[in-house]
């Protein structure tokens, strides 16, 4: 089956992001196909590259890199959402007259809600991840 | 297609009611049916004279003034959450249509995706 999900809760502050990796897991060991993960909400926070884990703790971040690796998943950061969060990419904070620093983590891409609504439509199956 | 959108969190405080309304007014903007269910302590956001002002938050109630312009007829109301609330389903910003648990079940089964916000 094909899916994709939703994430809205933030990755620290909300068991969304752990909670919709685990499953993403679960279905790309049952073979499922995961088309993407579609970040909104707090959840764009997750696609902050410049997050850093303590040495000793498991990098949420990394794993779902792994995941989006592994499943040939699209990581997608809602573009508004990030940006009210200040979570932009080095050419979208140029655009904006701040400083050209790229914070956005490798593998994600920034893109519309559009990007929900087309996901939505290729699927079997949308499964939201609420904080 | 069918999607219908979930919304179960009050309007201010966090950014769930206006990020869900986003979406569901995306939706709709990319041509799809589209069906709003109010439940929760999201029937908060169907007050009517909310003053957002006060707050410096955008007014969602505004957001939902829009629905008509979006070709969004099927707005839902959970009653249990109302009767929860001490809300009469006559006070409402908007027209909805007042639904139970057995009725939201039956219409989500014909939606092809269910967003939840």
């Amino acid at each position: 089956m094909k899916y994709a999900l939703l994430v809205n809760g933030a990755p620290l502050d909300s068991q969304a992001a752990r909670s919709a990796l685990y499953f993403s897991q679960a279905l790309l060991a049952r073979e499922h196909q995961l088309l993407r993960v579609f970040f909104y909400g707090a959840g764009v926070q997750l696609g902050n590259g410049l997050q850093i884990s303590a040495q000793d703790e498991n990098s949420l971040l990394g794993e779902w890199q792994a995941l989006a690796l592994a499943g040939n998943t699209e990581l997608v950061l809602c573009i508004a959402a990030a940006q009210r969060r200040g979570i932009l990419s080095a050419t979208e904070a140029q655009r904006h007259g701040k400083p050209p620093v790229e914070m956005l983590a490798t593998g994600f891409t920034l893109a519309g809600l559009g990007t929900l609504v087309d996901a939505a439509l290729d699927v079997d199956r949308l499964i939201t991840f609420q904080g | 297609m069918h999607f219908a959108f979930l919304l179960r969190h009050p309007p201010y405080s966090k950014q769930h009611a206006r990020e869900g309304l986003e979406a569901a007014l995306a939706a709709a903007a990319f041509g799809q049916e589209v069906s709003l269910y109010f439940m929760g302590d999201g029937v908060l956001q169907l007050l009517p004279d909310q003053k957002a002002t006060q707050l410096a938050a955008k007014d969602t109630s505004r957001m939902l003034q829009a629905l008509d312009m979006y070709d969004i007829e099927n707005v839902y109301v959970d009653r249990t959450s109302l009767q929860a609330r001490g809300i009469a389903e006559d006070a409402l910003a908007i027209k909805c249509t007042a639904v139970d648990s057995r009725q939201i079940r039956q219409q989500l089964a014909t939606a092809q995706q269910v967003f939840c916000f």
